[in-house]
């Protein structure tokens, strides 16, 4: 039973008449405790696809078709009093940017307290004494004194355990994390993953993590889902889309991950050419048939539906893998 | 104080320190923190140096201080033999020519109302660079050296895509005619596919024109793809430098061997909690 479950999400922005197709048909779920990782680049439509599940998708964007399934309940049918109860209690959001998250002009205590009491039915002393027991628990050292500090005297690092306490505060059952160390260094990268795992062990708690960066995902998901042009391209366990990547947007990807093996000056690695598509119309093709490599006439003419190739693994590619230089080099 | 033929840049004992107020300061009087501690480097000509630490480190500060965004408090910098640091007035002007810099957010630092066109021929304009004459030559040249379609010049920035954008900073740099470029955290905000393609436009510029170039940035897996040295600055000194390949290899400082380790790898296999981390399905039993 998915304590998740998305079911052909479109998302269009544009005129009714004239739509610009952002997110086509995606279906994902999620068990619970588990973590999904939706792997993609800017425009892919991984963050619309996330800010659907608690319907945050701004104007003049809409979603125009699809369900989304919150144990077994349809968010997208919610009314507006059962959204406020669904945002409050059952899913923890957590964004890239933490500093436009935290209102620069209070303290970061009093923020804490507000959100707690909206959700909850605390006095101010028990919400108090809650704030400063959550920020001991995301490894804030001293929180009475950052309970009484404003956003800009903390760091990166600590601004995004602040939001992390705040997200799980109410214990969700599911924490939508959006590239939650994007903006962050490799060390301090490193702390907010380990406790994003800590928290998903402890509290059991299911999680969709959002990210550009396929290592990000590695460290953290049991499957990933690659999107690509508003549509998911390939998904999988993250051991099988490691070894036997499917699609060949996938492999690209792969081999872009930068890796710590120094590159000597005659072997360079190969990028992929050119850039992922700009939103529009929605074609009847393969959305990665313009940077393709393999592309047939066929990809061109026909959309092409996820097909399974083994056990969960999925992909969009009717071929099967060929043989890839490039790509096996960089496995290597 | 003579410099071997082959170095494009030096540092030599460079300190800032800055007037810092904290959470555990607050109402108390100011106390100083040094950025940058004594910090030397040399910069050798057509090499790509990579300069790698986290976030306060003082990585940018040093970059800053190297072309006198900030004033060091003490050291030198020279550049084939002049000293930036005393440099005043049109020399200086003429320096910083010679030692192009490049940011993490490319729209940041382009004029959303000019053209790509007419920002690089400004650029050509005023340092009066050779060819810059037949503007429309100049700049379909320098679209050529970062790999962009001649249909570029006439686009604003905000018609760019953030990689085009960084490829545009890259070749206004490239209008000055520099000698030496510093890219701090130039590829931290791209997509991984236009990073890499990033990352081999560095390498052309330093192999084509043989351009040296001093790269910050916090990631050291960025470094393993373009440097051909490293080295590692921790609170505001250089604690470890060598060749690239060693750097990864037999890493000798417990911040380098802590930087490598932090490095998310793409293979699951090689997650940091590996060995504690629970599947879902002994969660859920």
């Amino acid at each position: 039973m998915s304590l998740l479950s998305i079911g052909d999400l479109s998302i269009e922005f544009g005129s009714p008449a004239d739509p610009l197709v952002a997110v086509h048909a995606v279906s994902l779920s999620i068990k619970p405790s588990e973590v999904l990782g939706l792997v993609g680049e800017s425009g892919s439509g991984k963050s619309l696809t996330s800010r659907a599940i608690m319907r945050l998708i701004k104007r003049p964007g809409r979603i125009t078709a699809g369900e989304v399934l919150f144990d077994g309940r349809d968010v997208l049918q919610m009314s507006q009093r059962e959204l406020r109860q669904f945002r409050a209690n059952d899913v923890g959001m957590v964004f890239q940017d933490p500093f436009s998250s935290l209102n620069p002009v209070f303290r970061i205590g009093s923020q804490l307290v507000d959100a707690l009491r909206m959700s909850h039915d605390y006095d101010r002393g028990t919400a108090q004494r809650t704030v400063v027991d959550m920020l001991d628990r995301v490894g804030i050292p001293r929180p009475e004194h950052i309970f009484r500090a404003y956003p800009h005297e903390l760091s990166g690092g600590m601004r995004q355990r602040v939001m992390i306490a705040m997200a799980t505060a109410a214990r969700p059952r599911l924490l939508l994390a959006d590239e939650p160390t994007t903006a962050l260094d490799v060390l301090t990268q490193k702390q907010i993953l380990l406790l994003l795992s800590e928290m998903r062990r402890e509290y059991g708690m299911a999680m969709l993590l959002v990210s550009h960066d396929f290592g990000v995902i590695a460290q953290m998901c049991d499957r990933v889902a690659i999107m690509y042009g508003g549509q998911i391209v390939e998904s999988g366990p993250v051991e099988s889309i490691y070894d036997s990547p499917q699609h060949p947007y996938t492999r690209a990807l792969l081999r872009s991950v930068p890796g710590l093996e120094p590159v000597d000056r005659a072997n360079r690695r190969q990028p992929l050419d050119g850039q992922p598509p700009e939103i529009g119309p929605l074609k009847q093709a393969c959305v990665f048939a313009e940077r393709c490599a393999h592309a047939r006439d066929d990809c061109r003419r026909t959309p092409l539906p996820l097909r399974r190739i083994s056990e969960g693994h999925f992909t969009a590619c009717p071929f099967e893998v060929t043989s890839d230089a490039n790509y096996d080099e960089a496995q290597r | 104080m003579t410099e071997a033929p082959d170095v494009a840049l030096s540092v030599d004992s460079l300190t800032k320190d800055f007037k810092t107020r904290g959470p555990a300061t607050r109402g108390v009087a100011p106390t100083m923190h040094r950025a940058v501690d004594s910090v030397s480097l040399t910069l050798v000509k057509g090499e790509i140096l990579g300069l790698a630490g986290a976030s306060g480190s003082g990585k940018t500060t040093l970059a800053r201080c190297i072309v006198r965004l900030i004033e060091p408090d003490t050291g030198h910098v020279k550049l084939g033999g002049t000293d930036v640091t005393q440099a005043r007035g049109k020399q200086l002007r003429m320096l910083r020519r010679r030692i192009q810099m490049i940011f993490q957010d490319p729209y940041a630092s382009l004029n959303p109302r000019l053209t790509v066109a007419s920002a690089l021929t400004e650029v050509g304009r005023v340092h009066r660079r050779p060819g810059s004459e037949d503007s429309e030559a100049f700049v379909r040249n320098l679209l050529q050296q970062v790999h962009l379609a001649s249909g570029t010049a006439s686009r604003r920035p905000n018609e760019l895509s953030g990689g085009q954008r960084q490829r545009v900073a890259i070749a206004r740099a490239l209008a000055a005619g520099p000698e030496v470029l510093i890219a701090d955290e130039a590829v931290s905000a791209l997509d991984v596919s236009i990073q890499a393609q990033l990352l081999n436009l560095f390498l052309d510029l330093r192999d084509e024109i043989g351009l040296s170039i001093l790269f910050v940035t916090h990631q050291l897996a960025v470094l393993a793809a373009v440097a051909d040295r490293i080295a590692i600055m921790q609170d505001g000194r250089i604690v470890e430098s060598a060749d690239s390949t060693s750097i990864f290899r037999n890493p000798q400082h417990a911040y380098t061997r802590a930087l490598i380790d932090a490095h998310p790898h793409a293979n699951p296999r090689l997650r940091f909690d590996a060995r504690e981390l629970p599947t879902s399905a002994e969660v859920n039993a």
